[in-house]
């Protein structure tokens, strides 16, 4: 292919005469010779057959085109309406509209964003698989006014309501809010007459209308109580005043003692007790293989993307019912006349399974529609929002918006305004914001429309353009979704690159025949100019384009890889439909010159006539010449000043620069944080590593002992028990020393590691006082360490001293005894070993989980064979560069001042050190992938580079050349990189993917500009002239397409999508410099080439100068 | 394992068992089948009266908890009972392995009007103490079994509705059942609904189906491996309760099973062993292990 193209540019391009080169990639060798034509004296070019190719058969060919990009597009779009049909019959997830109205276009899973082979990220799929897979959405409300704050009657009543209304919502696998959360106490069961014992209960009971009332149940002293239990006597005080808080703890009270709930404390409710969440956790739902197998037997890709596509969007359904419970607490849920004679036909139908299906149905709050009595759609319910122009509108059918009347005014039950975050309203948010930058296409569509349309002033060039562009982004996308891809945030920006550089193809087609069709009065003679002086070019700017967008395929995210390939396909696509279709639709213009005109084609471009005639070109060239040691020495200035600028630029990435500030889910973010603290979770997990042993065997081994036990401490007492043999007493030490090292791997109940993790925990959080830590953004760390602390506390009579966790003092001397009973029903012995902290701990995780409800129990942070323990860190927002710093210093502390808590694979073998450290987290996760977009960047930008000087250099066959080639082509994109590295401001990771996309496309300005160069250069041309003549040639063109790409890129500013905005801009001015740097510093240095005196003899082609 | 059950169920299904506990079965009664509400109804409380009589039960077996991707941690406990109709029954859970629970005991007293009382020991503080018995939607032990699926069903507390005559297939076998739907009237619950499968000849309880608050499957419970104890109570071996939303569940599995005492004999005196007696569920009892 390389050697093909070498010899098309010096037999095209160059235009000396050769014979066909034959290549079986491009099968044009078996058309047959064509007829000479007065346009095309020497017919044995390659460029010339092709021409003849493309004009004689291009009806043929603009039909097939057409055809094949139809079945694509339509195949693609099959494929994609049936994978998307299957993903919703995997559970019932819909809002109750057709679901074939609604495809899934959009791949919403988070996880493309990591690299798959990332350690975190196997973590973090780990702990989903080991512990409960689910996602918390929050809902934040704040209360400033009442003296109780959030545990004023008026609050809690809300909460209650709302809490209970979201238990409905399918998907919602328990709600945790300041009313439902366990409230562990010690006091007293059972009334008068009762005793002290320990109580679980959620922390307000009564329903919403008891609480209201001040009468009822709760007095104000039971809501100063459950204050004191979660925020602790000094933030009460803060919130109602000391005198109230003495009042109710008494005079001696030590406020210190009275430290409330920290599993509570800055995530549901904040310390000054104004702000409080509500926190729903929703499933991500597994699916059995058998299911996935059975629904996508056809193809593993979708098998892969399925599962996590349907839980994203499983989450997504819940996620409606939970803003569904909102509007209609906010009074914007009204329901439709329609609903409200759907619900008496359904009120009246005959009672059965039937009815109460369809009434289920009807209560489901994530469906807005159903099926009413005679089959047709009903809207359940008016949901709206209120829009920026002030209106109130129903969104949820996009393709039937809904306006409220105009005097509706919401009537909600009560006034707080809320505020939802968390995973699955941000996931949802890149979804939308995807569908919206998709809608970008038809702004862009419409500039260049009008940009075209001032350029030809002719709607014929205008609409062919727009065709190729149409029927290239078909033909990508049909591809696309044949290979079983779905959109994402990063591939949604394709359609505008693929309509920029689609239209660029066509518009050099176009621009040729407008121009050239004036000369003559035949037809083909027009088009096979137009398609001799273009075909190439075209092509070569195809190849540098599409080498720019490979590059990214080297990247180790998805999402980048997957931006690299689509772009390819389209660049492809756009080469092809412009080559194939183009000529068919030129053919059917008129050409304007009359028969008898002297000028042919050919003449017209007769270059030693061409230079007597006026052309901009000149006077810039005279100035470039003039100054050209002082423009060579500022463009080796302006690289040295763009590498240090590189060797500065930091990358950055989080969830929060993904978006604009005014995003409402950043502004919810943001008021979340402002008043909790953190709201990203960093996963610590603690690990014994090595042989778990299974259930069976710990469970034999100490069946075995308690036998041996029983016969050693009853032999005696029961005559029918044989004394122990000199082998059993053997036996029982040995099986005994095996349960010691199996129990010492079990760190969440060992004492000795409870001990350590205790002082780690303490040293982290004493560092985070410290004014300048790199533990800054760190907020707050639960972990079971504090069930231990509480339920021990609560085993003691509530005493404050014994908020900690147990440790061996805690053990009655006699429990250090092992014990021996026998059972009168069952007629058996029973062995009870001797006990310690460590059964101590075990047995209160086992208390604790009694009480709790299945969803509150501490299998999320205790693996079930005790040997992982998690610790959860909450972080406030900082910059990826920030976490990574916090985690690193996290990591040296644990492992330099806790070597026996923490330690390598080997330390743990040996016995040195309890467990192992793995850190993991969406945060964690996030700003590794910062660390991937700069490694990733380097590497596509140097390959990208490196192919495209190569090839540079072999097309032109000159070091030199290759060399000169580089600063047009690189300056441009690292002079924009290198102002944020001397701003010392941070760039989003993905944003930097568009240097090797910018590449590509200034590889093309330089491109055009050389070979135009070169051809007048050797052929005899000084290099003065062969500039000038350079100019004439490429000067109009490569300005309208940098126009024209500018244009194309500069409208995914209005991306809501941050990393489309920086790219489109970063973008816009590379592309601008780039068409500076070959307009002027590139002269400056092509001018230094030796003249070639020699080629002018061997080339018939060029006149003397 | 499964041989040996279906072999059991044949076996007791082509001959049943003489009744040796001397509890008359009690006579079906008169079925209103065109009123859903008042059959779902009556076949509650006939089941409900089917199984009384049994006075006190001593249940040994393992407790395996599954986790979503299969591992299993397995605890055992053994589980006495006294019968105590309509003032609620009384029980005594006692862990047996692994070591660590090895001695941790809980006690029951049911109470149908309203709370139950429930105390628990554990032998590493050798602390007795009073736990509030307020919240039926906890875990049993850390199980996907709630204290709600435990307890006996009190008639009451449900509003029946018949559904259906189905045949239930388990495994190869296809029972003939009554579908039955009970919507819990008491405000601490974890459901919006249950559905119950009732054999149609014993009125044992096959199958139960817990739906959640947001009328979402949540839960499926079957009991596999009847045996029908002294030929009159229909007994277990194998309850399983299984989370379809988390993909978690829990075996209930018995190894030894005594159901009225004084219809064994004791091994050490020869002679009927003693019935449990209310002494035993005391928290003295608890404590002196």
């Amino acid at each position: 292919m390389a050697a093909f193209l070498a010899r098309g540019v010096r037999d095209g391009i160059i235009s000396t005469p050769r014979v066909l080169s034959t290549t079986a990639s491009f099968r044009l060798s078996q058309s047959p010779q064509s007829e000479p034509s007065a346009a095309s004296p020497r017919n044995g070019g390659l460029e010339t057959r092709l021409a003849e190719f493309l004009y004689r058969r291009r009806w043929i060919l603009a039909l097939l085109t057409l055809a094949v990009i139809a079945a694509l597009g339509s195949g693609g779009w099959r494929r994609l309406i049936h994978f998307s049909n299957r993903v919703y019959a995997l559970g019932d997830i819909s809002n109750g509209l057709d679901p074939e109205s609604q495809p899934l276009v959009f791949d919403s899973r988070f996880d493309i964003w990591f690299d798959a082979d990332d350690e975190g990220l196997r973590l973090y799929k780990d702990i989903e698989h080991r512990f409960v897979a689910e996602d918390s959405i929050l809902i934040g409300l704040e209360e400033l006014e009442e003296p109780f704050g959030v545990f004023s009657r008026k609050t809690l009543a809300t909460i209650a309501r709302v809490s209970d209304e979201l238990l409905k919502v399918p998907g919602v696998r328990d709600v945790r809010s300041l009313t439902s959360s366990p409230w562990i106490r010690y006091g007293l069961i059972g009334g008068d007459g009762g005793e002290q014992g320990l109580i679980v209960t959620d922390l307000v009971e009564p329903a919403p209308a008891e609480i209201l009332d001040p009468t009822g149940p709760l007095s104000d002293r039971d809501l100063l109580e459950r204050m004191i239990a979660v925020l602790g006597a000094e933030n009460s005080a803060g919130l109602v005043g000391e005198s109230k808080v003495r009042d109710f703890l008494g005079d001696n009270a030590r406020f210190e003692d009275y430290h409330g709930e920290p599993r509570m404390q800055d995530s549901l409710v904040s310390a000054d007790g104004r702000t409080t969440v509500i926190q729903i956790q929703v499933l991500r739902p597994k699916l059995s293989e058998a299911l996935i197998a059975n629904s996508f037997p056809e193809h593993e890709r979708d098998r892969r993307i399925a599962p996590s596509l349907f839980a994203t969007e499983t989450q997504t359904a819940a996620l409606r019912g939970v803003e569904h419970v909102l509007r209609t607490e906010l009074g914007l849920a009204i329901p439709t006349p329609e609903s409200q004679l759907l619900q008496q036909w359904i009120g009246s139908l005959e009672e059965g399974e039937e009815k109460d299906a369809l009434d289920r149905e009807f209560k489901d709050p994530r469906r807005n529609f159903m099926l009413g009595p005679d089959g047709e759609l009903v809207r359940k319910f008016f949901e709206y929002d209120l829009q920026k122009n002030g209106k109130y509108v129903d969104l949820t059918d996009p393709s039937n918006p809904v306006t409220a009347p105009e005097d509706f005014r919401p009537k909600p039950r009560s006034e707080y305004e809320f505020h939802s975050n968390g995973m699955p309203v941000v996931e949802r948010h890149f979804t939308e914001v995807g569908q919206a930058d998709l809608k970008m296409v038809a702004w862009m569509f419409l500039v260049i429309s009008a940009v075209l349309m001032l350029l030809f002033r002719h709607l014929g060039g205008m609409a062919i353009s727009l065709m190729v562009v149409f029927a290239s982004l078909t033909g990508m996308m049909g591809v696309l979704w044949l290979q079983g891809y779905l959109l994402n945030n990063l591939t949604a920006i394709t359609p505008n690159m693929i309509t920029a550089v689609g239209i660029a193809d066509a518009v050099h087609l176009c621009a040729a025949f407008f121009a050239y069709r004036k000369r003559s009065s035949n037809k083909k003679e027009v088009l096979l100019a137009v398609l001799r002086a273009n075909m190439f070019p075209v092509f070569l700017t195809t190849v540098t384009t599409a080498v720019g967008f490979l590059s990214l395929m080297t990247n180790d995210l998805f999402p980048v890889r997957n931006l690299g390939s689509t772009a390819v396909i389209g660049v492809f696509f756009a080469w092809w439909v412009t080559m194939a279709t183009v000529p068919a639709f030129l053919s059917l213009m008129p050409v304007k010159g009359s028969t008898d005109q002297s000028i042919s084609v050919r003449e017209a471009h007769d270059p030693v006539h061409w230079l007597q005639q006026w052309h901009w070109g000149d006077w810039l060239t005279k100035r470039v010449l003039k100054r050209r040691r002082a423009l060579i020495v500022f463009s080796v200035f302006l690289l040295l000043f763009s590498c240090i600028g590189l060797s500065r630029l930091r990358l950055d990435t989080d969830l929060r620069m993904a978006f604009p500030e005014t995003d409402p889910v950043i502004v919810s973010f943001n008021w979340l944080e402002d008043r909790l603290g953190g709201i990203g979770d960093l996963e610590m997990v603690f690990e014994a590593p090595g042989d778990s042993q299974g259930s069976d065997q710990v469970l034999q081994r100490q069946a075995a002992i308690e036998a041996l036990e029983i016969r050693r401490l009853g032999h005696e007492e029961d005559p029918g028990l044989a004394p122990l043999s000199s082998e059993d007493v053997k036996e029982l030490e040995r099986l005994k020393q095996e349960e010691g090292q199996y129990q010492r791997g079990r760190i969440a109940v060992s004492a000795n590691f409870l001990r350590r993790l205790t002082a780690f925990e303490k040293r982290l959080r004493e560092e985070i006082r410290q004014p300048d830590s790199p533990l800054f953004m760190v907020t707050d760390m639960t972990s079971p360490l504090d069930v231990l602390r509480k339920v021990h506390q609560v085993q003691n009579e509530n005493q404050a001293e014994f908020y900690r966790v147990p440790s061996s003092e805690d053990i009655p001397p006699e429990a250090l005894e092992p014990h021996l009973g026998f059972d009168e029903f069952t007629e058996e012995w029973s062995y009870t070993p001797p006990q310690s902290a460590s059964t101590l701990a075990a047995q209160y995780y086992l208390q604790y989980e009694n009480g709790a409800k299945p969803s509150q129990n501490l299998s999320s942070e205790i693996s079930s064979d005790r040997r992982s323990f998690r610790m959860q860190v909450r972080m406030a927002h900082a910059t990826s560069y920030g976490y990574q710093k916090a985690f690193d210093y996290i990591r040296k502390v644990a492992l330099e001042e806790f070597p026996e808590l923490v330690g390598d694979e080997v330390a743990v073998a040996e016995g040195r050190s309890d467990s192992t450290l793995a850190m993991s987290g969406k945060i964690l996760l996030y700003s590794g992938m910062s660390w991937s977009f700069t490694v990733g960047f380097a590497k596509s930008l140097a390959l990208a580079l490196t192919v495209i000087t190569l090839l540079i250099g072999f097309l032109f066959r000159s070091t030199a050349i290759a060399l000169i080639s580089m600063v047009p082509n690189v300056l441009p994109i690292l002079l924009p990189l290198s102002v944020f590295g001397w701003l010392g401001l941070a760039l989003d990771g993905p944003s930097v993917i568009v240097a090797s996309i910018a590449l590509g496309v200034c590889v093309d300005d330089t491109i055009h500009f050389f070979t135009k160069f070169i051809r007048a250069h050797r052929g005899g041309f000084a290099a003065e002239d062969a500039l000038r003549l350079s100019f004439r040639q490429v000067g109009a063109a490569l300005t309208i397409t940098t126009v024209v790409l500018c244009l194309g890129f500069f409208v995914l500013s209005f991306s809501q999508f941050r990393p489309n905005i920086m790219l489109g801009r970063l973008a816009v001015a590379m592309i601008a410099l780039a068409w500076i740097c070959d307009f002027v510093l590139t002269p400056a240095f092509l001018s230094l080439l030796p003249d070639h005196p020699s080629d002018r003899a061997s080339s018939p082609e060029p006149r003397t100068s | 394992m499964s041989f040996f059950l279906t072999a059991l169920l044949t076996s007791a299904a082509l001959f049943p068992q003489e009744n040796r506990s001397g509890v008359p079965i009690p006579a079906v009664p008169d079925f209103q089948r065109d009123h859903a509400e008042t059959f779902g109804r009556q076949i509650a409380e006939f089941a409900d009266l089917y199984d009384r009589g049994w006075k006190d039960e001593i249940w040994q077996g393992k407790m395996i908890l599954f986790d979503a991707s299969g591992d299993s941690v397995e605890r055992s406990t053994v589980r006495y009972t006294l019968e105590n109709p309509d003032k609620g029954d009384k029980s005594l859970v006692r862990f047996m392995t692994p070591a660590e629970y090895k001695g941790v005991a809980a006690l029951t007293h049911e109470n149908p009007a309203g709370n139950d009382d429930q105390w628990l020991y554990l032998p590493s503080n050798r602390k007795v103490q009073r736990i509030s018995g307020a919240n039926k939607t906890a875990s049993f032990q850390g199980t996907e079994f709630t204290y709600e699926d435990l307890a006996a069903i009190e008639v009451n507390k449900y509003k029946w509705r018949f559904l259906e005559e189905v045949e239930l297939r388990k495994g190869e076998e296809t029972i003939a059942c009554y579908k039955v739907e009970g919507v819990p009237q008491y405000r601490d619950t974890g459901y919006s609904r249950l559905l119950f499968w009732f054999r149609q000849d014993n009125f044992r309880r096959e199958q139960v189906e817990y739906y959640d608050r947001a009328s979402q499957l949540l839960k499926v419970m079957q009991s596999r491996g009847w045996e029908a104890v002294h030929g009159r109570f229909q007994r277990p071996a194998i309850m399983e309760m299984k989370n379809v939303q988390t993909k978690k569940s829990t075996l209930l599995e018995v190894e030894k099973r005594f159901l009225n005492l004084s219809l064994y004999k004791s091994r050490r005196t020869g002679k009927a062993r003693p019935n449990l007696t209310e002494e035993f569920f005391t928290t003295r009892a608890l404590q002196s292990r």
